[in-house]
């Protein structure tokens, strides 16, 4: 099962800049030298296939190196500048990406959605077709598309929604899903009133699902963790994106790996669209561990990291989804949590909640407990979330 | 059987393979049992996304010659086929829709020979967000080709595990199948060639009667009391059952005159019973299930209840009893999920998901006044 996945414009190749290494350190394959080599195992073997490829075709040793093993990551790049793009090509990464998928091009869109979507969209469009047509011939199984942008630039926002059709058009069945970055109220670019809304517009028509990411909610997060404030300066979306790349892994944890409740992105397209164009998710992360940050906390247990990552903090949209209508939600833990404990810590904290949720939603959330993968390290967390549709989300036509 | 491999006699069907692959193919050791590598069929696509529609109207016509094929060689092993039994969920798309479409496709392959289908319904407090609309069309499709439908349901499984602290899927599987199992397995008082048949007869004499309830009571540690006592208790919980739930204290009723109004009626009833000493238990079980008030009229006096046994130990059980009954209590489920399901489709939520695979609101009609008409059945009892 292969999961596709697009970094679009400058914001979208940032978080992807973090979420690699974070993938490749849940395979296990990114293992600096002092580490005790840890046998490679059967569940990662098995998933790999989903966020990498192997050049030329041989089955995977079981080396625990990228680069010997010769995997290429299934990822697009695409950028109207060459900066951050050029980044992944000199770092240390760079094996891992075929230089047939990332696609630059001089001059950028200048925050303009219209030179995204129209200038750039129309002339890169045979370009960007073969790059989906051969992206997808090396997937035996696609399973969906993962496309993160900005919604407030001019490439993020405008090529990455005239791809969306390129995607209905091309692959009708496979789902989309859309992970978008909103500035916010730190707003940072002029002109991003209008990128939103123009790129709101496409994303309600053709993405399957899209997920909705707020930077002030998200630095309001990483504040209260106690991220060192240096980081902050020179580096400003450090933490936020690494929170991203998170909420990305956990995302796609249960179509990845096996769980006693399976969970595909198809199942979350699904449950959390019960109405054609209303398909706007908010998410929520809980808990969180930042490199380097200095406030550690102690775990909390199972029961109240349920009822946690409901609450209005832990939100990566600034809204407090208990005073809102809900579709439904999705509770997905990566824990070794039994069934029967998670079902009554959600009936004993949700009771009080759930009668908000809109009637014919039928039933009151998805529940699907995953086994923790252990494997490496520092990445193994203990890990809730949840997905909840919230009805309040206004689409702007 | 010596230091034969034994190989489960059964076919493996999924639309991804993450469940597949954690299962047991291969193995060395004497005497041990594995499923056959040969007998997987997985239409890999990722799931079905929750969605009836996907498996049948793509993953079913897709895969349905080669899983038809993987049949006929497997029935080509056997001398004599009993029955077919599939095993799914309604709550999903995969276990819903593409078992749908296989079980009508065996159904046109093989149209003398008993097929019995056994769903587990979802939670009934929530689950999957599609799953009653799931459920109806599964119902919908099913009831018309099986012989007969067992229906599990994963609330009351949960809510009889509940005094075990922790439990997952597995605990609750293991329950399903040892209830199965119970009802499949040979008795010592009853062989036919047959089979399975002759026993199933009597349980859908009706054809507009085809759900069954298992309900299982077992005791596992030795007490001072002696056996005909302990299957006595038994027995007597599992006549509880029967009663009206909604009614409090029913239990509690001496009478037997009074208390027969309170019960369920049932189109009939089967005990099995395995253990020691549970050739003993014939009166007893005619005390609770003999009574003609359980029983609409017009069925057969003879075919009303019936009650098997076997002396050896089941499972891990000393004594173990299974009433597999077709009765009126199913009526709650059924109008649960219409109820929920109608709620979703007034509103027309979910619905353009089953559109989008050609599955459209006619069929969506026709499916529900399906199952309206099962639920009215069983209610008119
Ligand atoms: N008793 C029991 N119920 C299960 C189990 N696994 C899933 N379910 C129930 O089945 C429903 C979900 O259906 P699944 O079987 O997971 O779905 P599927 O048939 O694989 O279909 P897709 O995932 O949509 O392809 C829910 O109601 C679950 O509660 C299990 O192992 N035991
Ligand atoms: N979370 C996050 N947001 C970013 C990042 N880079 C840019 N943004 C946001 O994206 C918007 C600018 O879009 P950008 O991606 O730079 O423009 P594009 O390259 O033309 O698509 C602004 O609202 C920024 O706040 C990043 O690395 N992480
Ligand atoms: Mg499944």
């Amino acid at each position: 099962m292969c999961l596709s996945c697009f970094l679009v414009g400058q914001c979208g190749n940032q978080i992807g800049s973090v979420l690699w290494p974070l993938i490749l350190k849940e395979y296990g394959l990114l293992q600096q030298e002092s580490d005790k080599k840890q046998p490679f195992k059967k569940v990662q073997e098995d998933a790999i296939h989903s966020f990498f490829y192997q050049v030329p075709e041989k089955t995977i040793s079981c080396s625990l190196d990228f680069k010997k093993s010769n995997l290429k990551a299934r990822a697009l790049l695409i950028d109207m500048e060459e900066s951050v793009v050029q980044r992944f090509q000199t770092g240390p990464l760079r094996d891992l990406f075929d230089n047939a998928c990332s696609l630059t091009n001089y001059p950028g869109s200048g925050n303009n959605w219209a030179v995204g979507y129209f200038t750039h969209g129309g002339e890169q469009k045979s370009i960007i077709k073969e790059m989906l047509r051969s992206a997808a011939e090396k997937c035996d199984r696609l399973h969906c598309f993962l496309q993160v942008f900005s919604l407030g630039g001019g490439t993020g926002s405008g090529l990455g929604s005239a791809i969306l059709p390129l995607l209905e058009e091309q692959f009708p069945k496979v789902d989309r899903v859309a992970v978008c970055v909103h500035p916010g109220v730190n707003n940072d670019v002029v002109t991003s009133p209008y990128n939103i809304a123009f790129s709101m517009k496409k994303l309600v028509e053709y993405a399957s699902c899209v997920f909705p990411l707020d930077n002030k909610a998200i630095l309001d997060i990483c504040d209260r963790l106690g991220a060192p404030a240096e980081l902050k300066t020179w580096s400003p979306y450090k933490n936020i994106n690494s929170v991203i790349a998170k909420m990305l892994l956990a995302l796609t944890s249960g179509a990845r790996f096996p769980g006693t409740l399976n969970l595909d992105i198809s199942d979350i397209a699904t449950n959390m669209v019960p109405f054609y164009r209303l398909n706007f998710l908010s998410s929520s992360l809980f808990p969180i561990k930042l490199p380097k940050a200095n406030g550690f906390r102690i775990m909390n247990r199972e029961s109240e990291q349920i009822f946690r990552v409901c609450a209005k903090e832990n939100q990566l949209l600034r809204i407090d989804p208990m005073k809102g209508r809900l579709f439904g939600a999705t509770l997905l833990s990566r824990s070794k949590a039994p069934l029967s404990d998670l079902r009554q810590n959600i009936e004993r904290y949700f009771c009080s909640i759930l009668f908000l949720l809109i009637l014919y939603s039928a039933l009151r959330f998805s529940l699907s407990p995953h086994t923790v993968i252990r494997t490496h390290g520092p990445y193994t967390w203990p890990h809730c979330k949840v997905f909840a549709n919230i009805g309040s989300v206004s689409i702007i036509h | 059987m010596g230091n034969k491999h034994l190989r489960a006699r059964s076919i493996l069907v999924d639309t991804e393979d993450k469940v597949i692959s954690r299962l047991k193919f291969l193995d060395s050791e004497p005497n041990a049992w594995s499923f056959s590598a040969e007998n997987v069929v997985i239409n890999n696509r990722g799931g079905c996304g929750n969605n009836w529609a996907v498996g049948y109207t793509e993953c079913g016509p897709e895969s349905c010659v080669n899983i038809l094929e993987k049949i006929r060689k497997e029935t080509e092993k056997c001398d004599n086929i009993m029955y077919f039994l599939t095993l799914g969920s309604t709550g999903g798309g995969t276990g819903s829709g593409f078992s749908s479409y296989i079980i009508e496709a065996i159904r046109s392959e093989y149209s003398h020979k008993v097929l019995m289908a056994s769903f587990v319904l979802p939670y009934s407090d929530g689950d999957v967000n599609t799953q009653n609309l799931n459920t109806i069309f599964t119902l919908s499709k099913c009831y018309s080709v099986c012989d007969a439908i067992v229906l599990f349901n994963n609330s009351s499984i949960h809510k009889q595990l509940n005094s075990c602290k922790k439990f997952g899927y597995f605990d609750m599987n293991r329950f399903i199948s040892e209830q199965l199992s119970c009802f499949l397995q040979p008795f010592s008082n009853f062989s036919s060639i047959s089979g399975v048949y002759d026993i199933l007869m009597p349980l859908i004499s009706h054809p507009q009667y085809k759900l069954l309830a298992l309900m299982a009571n077992s005791s596992e540690c030795h007490t001072k009391f002696n056996a005909i006592s302990k299957w006595e208790t038994l027995i007597r919980n599992l006549n509880f059952k029967l009663r009206k739930l909604d009614l409090p204290n029913v239990s509690r009723i001496r009478d037997t005159r009074l208390s027969n109004q309170y019960l369920e009626k049932c189109i009939a009833n089967l005990l099995v019973c395995r253990g020691a000493d549970s050739i003993l238990t014939e009166s007893v079980a005619k005390k609770h299930f003999g009574s003609s008030d359980y029983y609409p009229l017009w069925t057969p006096k003879s075919e009303r209840f019936s009650h098997l046994y076997h002396n050896r130990k089941f499972c891990d059980y000393n004594e173990y009893a299974l009433l597999v009954s077709n009765n009126r209590l199913i009526c709650k489920d059924l109008n649960n999920i219409l109820e929920r399901g109608w709620c979703s489709y007034v509103h027309n939520a979910y619905i353009h998901h089953y559109k989008k695979y050609s599955f459209e609101q006619e069929d969506m009609i026709n499916a529900f006044s399906k199952v309206e008409n099962i639920l009215k059945c069983y209610s008119s009892l």
